[in-house]
């Protein structure tokens, strides 16, 4: 029975995880810090510090797999997170019933994303530059918002206990992080919405002759993309107590290096959650490890780089040998 | 058996045991043939016998486990294709590769040199020295080609001609066809095979790849079967037949015979199923295209390359836009047209481009056969999660019914043959079938490019869906099976339906008399 369900577990893995190089990598980056700072970096403190720091890019990291799966890209998700924190704090500040705060700017980001679907799934737009656009409109709109300047004072304390808290020893980000990836991993991957959201991704044409509406389900993969990046946002402005009108900006490139090294996990290269999952972690954990060795922030940026360089290399090499 | 260690006098390609293995099955297993100057050699066997394999390894996109190839006497081992080219190969591939976005006239240069004027100017691109030299070679193969068009808007016809030029523009030796006449109609492919028996005369040797036994009856010198990635046999061409050569290809002592035409007659007229009148598309591809289908009936569509065949199937499931006089389905007009609407009224198409509009090739068997049903296996009312043994067992009953050659409902679906990616569009189509509608199957070339054992089976599943009163729309290029297969076939000439031949009538001069006469005549509209 036992060793049923661990052949079953192995078979799974073996499924998803067929070019193991990403897993590798991640491994011995882990034990490169471990052997180097033993009393730092491996510990379970330290682990459940970045399961926290991840948090925020994972979120935006699922959703921009969601719009990669059907295909297509979404480069506004840095505003969308940015808008997240700003326009959930000032509701917080404006006195709104705090969960009435939250899913009216949850409900923003997904009527924005849906605009965006429908602009590429209706009008056919390049989504590239589509996004590029409304991404730099949506900036602009949240830069209005509060004039340019951190959002920080009279921020209710209500606002701040969910970035804060910790629950069973698990921050509340955290919790966040493990129930929207899966949420979404059985979104993408258990459902009839998810697969065909795939195949529209594989072969938009061939979706469409067998009667899968593309449009819709390119509507709903940008709507669920900038929610969940507008709820990355709102959850950093919590946990940080305070929110910059460019505040997500910077999740932007790290998502997308974070999903790109999914897809190198995958056998047919395809965008999948887990494998964002496991490309947000290497990516988080190189930085943590690499801020307790004290390396300066400037370097961790080409390391980071590389790494993503490396894997799509690795990964490129393994195709070509498969073949 | 004495080993050779030089190469046979007077061969212009020596192929010298040559093996090759994917993931230890054995694609190519030993492989010896030679062809001469001025010989015109075809290679055949089903889909999955190596031919493939053998042509990669030529053009040097593959490298040999064992055994060596010679070329004018010496040894040939290419690394790339560019490379064998300028060894004197050049190859025209099944799909021929072109640069869609660039004109016919760039697309003949693009991968070699391109004329430059002298002196100073020797970094600028001559292009009255290239129109010069491509007008020469449209001369030399007797084709004329709109020089200075983008090849997105030539038809199938002028883009093998097209690459069938480029490739003898570099004046090559061997020139290997990969099943060319796949997407052309009967008379371009006579017209190529005629190209190919004027190179044969200039004395350049050609591996001849093709499905079509009639033409390489035709047109070869000898014939090499490939079987399992073996050499069956290699025969002179006049003393075959396409039986004999069938059965060495699928490896049976003789070939079945052909299974009978089963017609259903019902006492009462049976119901039309599918009906479209005066149908047009902006484009003029389509000008005035009428046809009426019956439960039970094998309708073929037949027409020259660029005749609308595919534009009016397009048309009737609603991904290509268009006007119709009238559009019903079992007798009700159809109000709103898309492929969604179509498969619930029981009209399915099954595109001619399986891998470019059929399949999507990143995913596994399963999820291509049961993407347009999903639903099914969802629960909470097909909005929760898929229940994936369900899907499974769903996925493999259809494989089984169909005999889809695969590991299992898992296998990725590009690591399938042609054959049996086509059965996997197939039985996703019958599986399409439900709440007791007549299910029309709209087919367009369903048996391109697959092998002979495949296409008996689909034509047997054509057959039995009719005679279970399903119904079939087949466009074929193929004469020789539009005639085997259909009870009645419409003619298509240049957008409108010319002729409905049955019974009698139905007979290749007479389809060939409508698709040529000079002038569109109003003849029988059903």
């Amino acid at each position: 029975m036992n060793t049923n369900a661990a052949s079953k577990l192995r078979a799974y893995f073996r499924s998803y995880f067929r070019s193991y190089g990403t897993v590798a990598a991640l491994v011995l980056i882990c034990m490169v810090f471990a052997a180097l700072s033993p009393h730092a970096f491996a510990t379970l403190g330290n682990a459940v510090n970045v399961s926290r720091q991840i948090a925020f890019l994972v979120l935006v990291a699922v959703g921009a797999t969601l719009v990669m799966a059907a295909g297509e890209f979404d480069l506004s998700v840095g505003a969308s997170a940015s808008l997240g924190g700003v326009m959930a704090t000032q509701l917080a500040v404006a006195g709104v019933y705090l969960p009435l705060a939250v899913i009216l700017t949850l409900a923003a980001g997904l009527v924005f994303g849906m605009f965006n679907g429908w602009l590429v799934g209706r009008l056919q737009l390049l989504s590239f530059i589509t996004t590029l656009a409304t991404g730099t409109m949506l900036a602009g709109f949240t830069f209005w918002l509060t004039g340019g300047s951190t959002v920080f004072n009279n921020i209710p304390d209500g606002f701040t206990a969910w970035g804060r808290a910790v629950w069973l020893g698990v921050p509340g980000p955290s919790w966040v992080m493990v129930c929207a990836v899966a949420l979404a991993w059985v979104l993408m991957h258990r459902t009839a919405f998810g697969r065909q959201l795939c195949a529209v991704g594989g072969n938009e044409r061939a979706a469409r002759l067998v009667g899968v509406n593309v449009m819709r389900h390119k509507v709903w993969a940008f709507g669920l993309c900038a929610m969940v990046a507008t709820a990355a946002g709102v959850l950093l402005a919590s946990r940080l107590g305070s929110a910059h009108p460019t505040g997500g900006n910077g999740l932007f490139l790290p998502a997308y290096a974070a999903a790109f090294l999914g897809m190198t996990t995958h056998r047919s290269g395809t965008p999948h959650v887990l494998g964002s999952l496991l490309g947000a972690a290497t990516l988080g954990i190189l930085a943590n490890g690499l801020t307790i060795l004290n390396v300066p922030s400037f370097l961790q940026d080409v390391v980071t780089g590389a790494i993503v360089v490396a894997a799509l290399v690795f990964q490129k090499i393994g195709a070509g040998s498969a073949r | 058996m004495v080993t050779l260690r030089t190469p046979l006098p007077g061969a212009l390609l020596e192929v010298r045991g040559v093996s090759k293995a994917f993931a230890g099955v054995a694609a190519l297993s030993a492989v010896s043939l030679t062809l001469a100057p001025g010989e015109v050699h075809a290679l055949i066997g089903e889909n999955g016998a190596g031919k493939s394999t053998l042509i990669r390894v030529l053009t040097g996109t593959l490298a040999l486990d064992a055994g060596s190839l010679h070329f004018q006497g010496s040894l040939f081992a290419p690394t790339s294709p560019a490379q064998a080219a300028s060894r004197g190969v050049a190859v025209l591939h099944q799909e021929p590769q072109l640069v869609g976005s660039v004109s016919v006239l760039d697309n003949l240069f693009v991968g070699r040199k391109f004329p430059a004027f002298r002196g100073l100017g020797r970094w600028l691109v001559d292009r009255s020295a290239m129109r010069q030299r491509a007008a020469q070679g449209c001369a030399a193969l007797g084709v004329s080609l709109p020089l200075d068009a983008l090849v997105t808007g030539l038809s199938a016809t002028q883009c093998t001609q097209l690459a069938l030029l480029r490739c003898l523009m570099s004046e090559p030796d061997l020139l290997v066809l990969d099943e060319p006449t796949a997407a052309l109609t009967s008379t371009d492919a006579r017209q190529l095979l005629k190209q190919v028996d004027a190179l044969r005369e200039r004395g350049k040797a050609v591996m001849y790849v093709s499905h079509r036994l009639d033409e390489v009856l035709q047109i070869a010198d000898r014939i090499t079967v490939l079987r399992n990635g073996v050499v069956v046999t290699t025969v002179p061409a006049r003393e075959q037949t396409s039986a004999l050569l069938i059965a060495a290809m699928s490896g049976q002592t003789e070939a079945p015979s052909p299974v009978p035409i089963q017609v259903v007659r019902a006492s009462t007229k049976p119901a039309v199923v599918l009906q479209i009148k005066r149908a047009s598309t902006a484009d003029g591809k389509l000008r005035d295209a009428s046809l009426t289908l019956h439960a039970g009936e094998l309708l073929g569509l037949y027409g020259l390359a660029g005749s609308g065949r595919t534009e009016l199937l397009e048309l009737m499931v609603g991904v290509r836009a268009g006007r119709t006089e009238a559009l019903a389905a079992h007798g009700q007009p159809v109000r709103s047209n898309n492929p969604k609407a179509a498969a619930a009224r029981g009209w399915v198409l099954i595109p001619q481009d399986r891998r470019g509009h059929a399949l999507v090739l990143n995913m596994r068997v399963r999820d291509n056969l049961t993407l347009p049903f999903l639903r099914r296996f969802a629960n909470l009312r097909g909005f929760g999660w898929l229940s994936l043994k369900r899907e499974r067992a769903a996925a493999a009953a259809a494989m089984h019914d169909l005999n889809i050659k695969a590991t299992g409902p898992d296998q990725s679906v590009l690591e399938l043959s042609g054959g049996n990616q086509q059965k996997v569009v197939f039985a996703r189509a019958l599986a399409m079938r439900g709440g007791g509608q007549i299910q029309v199957l709209l087919c367009d070339e369903p048996t391109q490019a697959v092998d002979v054992t495949t296409r008996r089976a689909i034509h047997r599943l054509l057959r039995e869906h009719c005679a279970h009163g399903g119904a079939a729309l087949v466009v074929s290029s193929d004469l020789t099976e539009m005639l085997e297969l259909a009870q009645r076939v419409v003619v298509l000439r240049e957008g409108v339906t010319v002729a409905n031949l049955e019974g009698a009538q139905l007979n290749a001069p007479d389809v060939l008399r409508w698709c040529f006469a000079a002038s569109p005549v109003n003849a029988a509209r059903s």
